[in-house]
């Protein structure tokens, strides 16, 4: 009801007028998609103290509505709104490769521009790791790392698994009985759970779903046993209380309500990794570019509607640039290199 | 009871000025994207987010909700009238639509398929409104094998699709089965049939395929013809509205393209696009003028569009039920839902009630908007048609060409387009139909993965086909409709043979 309220408020006074300029805004974007216009920017000149001139464009290396896409727009909204950055920033799709494609492109043909940058996250130091992309974020201008999605192991309420010890004891009498169901490189932090655990990675019996929807069926349905994701994945179900919540890789307690679900370094397992989601720049941005948006970032990671964002979608802060993330990035890396070597997840 | 005061409610809501123009504008431009081939609702859905950031939440979700529903008539337009689907659900339209069209009947498919839309698009929100607390259960008690041998069955029939040569229709099956394996392998995320380029490591898009196969051939084989052999799209621009016959022969279709399309819908990952091929199947058995398919017959028009409107009224009932979306685009609605604060699911219906029924009662509304739209367009849509051909295909290829690009911004989907292009040529040359392999299209990757999890959970064995209750209902049903058939055919010549023998 509370946004029903904030509404008939909003309507009594200025309702028709507001109404009437989103028409014109939301015709105006009609335009835009008939024209079939992605956005592409215009060099915002040479620098100097008045970057950025034009349009910066933010890619999204992954279909709308993935997780990339989600920060991306969730970025912008916040920037453009709180009036960090009054040029226009537009948002673009570029799937491919898992996001290889995009940082590739931004590696070689964008090399050296400052009208561009870029999510990336975890998921592009997996398919480096794994030999399937050339380059990883480490290797691209990084220039902040944003938050983090901590990865949560639940089960369903009314299932055989109602905690921890129940999960290592089925994982210990036969792993191919314990269905984990997993999206993409969500299987890294189980694995090397696993392993913390005396069970071999290797024998544990990943089934691959396309994210938290498909995961949450699949458990609804009696199909997986357990599932492992970034725990905003499960936020409905959680909620109804239709799936119960076993443990979080989290480096420290998760907010409420989630306080109460156990760390896994806390019940004795030493794990921990979070999917973390930062944005880049292309190969050899200019250092005032650079400077520009790790400071605008900052600005951002300190305003009103970006904590809201943050707390509606359940990411937990994690803001960090310079040296700093970079340092952060490259000991994700290592976790990351180590779980694919342990685990036998396809790698070239 | 409960149920109908909130729908009033919602009503009394959806019905203010500013909450009606945005359902208005919303269904106007999902049939625009419709309409426009490569640009989808999932495009102009993200393109809009930052524009539905600033407007209250109701009125956003209004809009958006709008288009997506929207876009599945547009999409009926173009297939019908040049063999160019819009969407991936409207393909199989482009196939009785575009030959309806050539003889001179192109009014009575636009026609037929806008009152099925509507009358699908009601029949499911209806569904979506009194239905969805049971139906719900549908999305959680189907798992992998289940799913595997829905998929099995609907590419048993894939060959059937097509009149003729049954051998051509597998040829085709294995084309499209060949283009969908090809990307990264999804249990393992390792490339397949990639050629070690690794720009189709993502496959090959679905619209692509499709508009390649359906409107290149078609323009291309018009270009040829030159400017004397008109004979070939002689009666294209003739008009005739749905006569008595047409009535008749299109109710039968709706109603159970309504049915199957809501209940397909309702199954997450697989949505309103299997929904119209399936229906367009289950005519083409049921129809007594089995002949007229692939010539224009109305029940391959009136089915498929009832399906894929009720489809999307299907794939709301896990999204607002159950918080689980079903398809990339409901995905990017959750996401706007969750951006506003609100979060769909099991409480949302007590929590957000007032919203949530606004929002359902915008879509009665929104069907109603399209019908008004919509049929009166049709005529003007059709006088499309009477442009010289040369123009008109050309145009075509323009129009093409540039949902190509659009898809990923990128040249190589217009070599694909090319690709397949003459790849569909040369098929249709050599009278090998070409619905069957786009529906193998569809189905290989959602085959594949629930074939192998199937597997994976059951550690290697095959029993779940036969030890779940469901499963085990869809395999005798199977084992009947290929079995049954022979049998029948053997009795009924036997009786012949007897027959014959008493008479001698």
């Amino acid at each position: 009801m509370r946004s029903m309220m904030i509404a008939s408020g909003r309507r009594g006074t200025s309702a028709p007028k507001s109404a009437a300029l989103t028409v014109g805004a939301v015709l105006a974007s009609l335009t835009l998609v008939i024209s079939g216009c992605g956005g592409k920017a215009q060099p915002p000149g040479e620098g100097g103290g008045d970057y950025p001139k034009g349009p910066v464009t933010v890619t999204a290396p992954a279909e709308p509505g993935s997780g990339w896409d989600t920060t991306a727009r969730a970025v912008t909204e916040s920037l453009q709104k709180e009036e960090i950055v009054t040029t226009p920033l537009p948002v673009q799709n570029r799937p491919g490769g898992t996001g290889c494609t995009w940082m590739t492109s931004m590696m070689e043909q964008e090399k050296g521009k400052d009208d561009q940058i870029a999510i990336t996250s975890l998921a592009s130091q997996t398919m480096k790791a794994r030999g399937l992309c050339e380059y990883g974020p480490e290797d691209t201008t990084l220039i902040a790392t944003l938050y983090v999605e901590d990865f949560m192991v639940v089960s369903p309420a009314n299932g055989d698994i109602q905690n921890l010890d129940d999960l290592v004891k089925a994982l210990g009498d036969d792993p191919q009985k314990v269905a984990v169901a997993a999206a993409g490189d969500d299987t890294l932090p189980f694995a090397l759970f696993a392993k913390e655990a005396g069970i071999s990675p290797a024998d544990i019996n990943f089934v691959n779903y396309d994210g938290g929807g498909e995961q949450t069926t699949a458990m609804l349905n009696g199909d997986a046993t357990v599932a492992i994701a970034g725990m905003s994945e499960f936020r409905s179900v959680l909620e109804s209380g239709d799936i119960k919540p076993l443990v979080t890789f989290a480096d420290a307690p998760l907010a409420a309500p989630f306080e109460s679900v156990p760390t896994a370094v806390d019940s004795g397992y030493d794990v921990t990794l979070s999917n973390w989601r930062g944005v880049y720049g292309p190969a050899e941005m200019p250092q005032a570019a650079v400077d520009y948006w790790a400071g605008a970032l900052e600005d951002l990671s300190k305003s009103a509607s970006w904590k809201e964002t943050l707390e509606k979608n359940q990411w937990a802060p994690e803001f960090r640039t310079g040296e700093d993330a970079q340092q952060y990035v490259e000991e994700a890396g290592a976790t990351v290199d180590a779980g694919v070597k342990e685990t036998d997840i396809g790698s070239k | 009871m409960d149920t109908l005061v909130d729908l009033g409610n919602g009503f009394a809501t959806a019905l203010q000025p500013a909450s009606l123009a945005f359902a208005l504008l919303g269904v106007l431009m999902g049939t625009v994207v419709g309409v426009l081939p490569g640009i989808g609702p999932i495009s102009a859905i993200a393109i809009l987010i930052p524009v539905s950031f600033g407007m209250e939440p109701m009125h956003g979700l209004i809009l958006l909700c709008g288009i997506y529903y929207g876009s599945m008539y547009g999409g009926s337009i173009t297939a019908t009238l040049i063999k160019t689907p819009g969407e991936i659900s409207s393909a199989v339209t482009a196939i009785e639509g575009y030959e309806m069209a050539r003889r001179g009947r192109a009014k009575t498919a636009l026609a037929t398929a806008a009152i099925g839309s509507f009358l699908a698009g009601t029949l499911a929100i209806i569904g979506l409104t009194f239905l969805s607390p049971v139906l719900v259960r549908l999305a959680t008690v189907f798992g992998a094998t289940e799913y595997f041998l829905l998929m099995a069955t609907a590419l048993l029939l894939a060959s059937t699709m097509s009149s003729g040569s049954r051998t051509k229709a597998l040829i085709s099956v294995f084309i499209g089965l060949a283009v969908g394996l090809v990307g990264l392998d999804f249990q393992t995320g390792l490339p397949r049939q990639t050629f070690g380029i690794s720009l189709l490591s993502d496959g090959i898009d679905f619209t692509i395929f499709a508009m390649a196969l359906f409107a290149i051939p078609e323009a291309i084989r018009n270009l040829a013809l030159g400017r004397g052999a008109k004979e070939e799209i002689q009666r294209f621009g003739d008009a005739k509205w749905m006569t008595k016959e047409d009535w008749k022969r299109s109710t039968g279709p709706w109603a159970r393209g309504s049915v199957l399309g809501f209940i397909i819908g309702i199954l997450p990952g697989v949505g309103p696009s299997l929904a119209s091929f399936m229906s367009y199947i289950m005519e083409k058995r049921l129809s007594k003028r089995k002949d007229e398919f692939g010539h224009g017959a109305i029940e391959g028009v009136a089915g498929p569009e009832a399906a894929n409107n009720a489809g999307v009224g299907g794939a709301m009932v896990p999204l607002f039920s159950l918080g689980i979306p079903g398809s990339a685009t409901t995905a990017l609605l959750l996401f706007v839902f969750t951006m506003y604060g609100l979060q769909p699911g099991p409480l949302i219906f007590r929590d957000e009630s007032g919203l949530i029924w606004a929002i359902i009662a915008s879509m009665y509304i929104g069907n109603i908007a399209l019908i008004v739209l919509n049929l009166p367009l049709v005529g003007v849509f059709v006088k499309l048609l009477k442009m010289p051909k040369e123009i008109l295909f050309s145009a075509i290829l323009v129009l093409v060409t540039i949902g190509a690009y659009a898809i990923e911004f990128s040249l190589f989907g217009l070599m694909l387009l090319g690709l397949f292009g003459v790849i569909g040529y040369l098929m249709e040359k050599g009278g090998i139909p070409l619905a069957p392999s786009i529906l193998a299209l569809v189905l290989v990757p959602l085959l594949e993965d629930n074939f192998r999890r199937m597997l994976q959970i059951s550690g290697g064995s095959f029993l779940p086909l036969i030890t779940r209750p469901v499963s085990l209902s869809i395999v005798v049903l199977m084992l009947l409709g290929i079995i049954g058939p022979i049998v029948f055919r053997w009795w009924v010549r036997r009786r012949h043979l007897l027959m014959d023998v008493t008479v001698a």
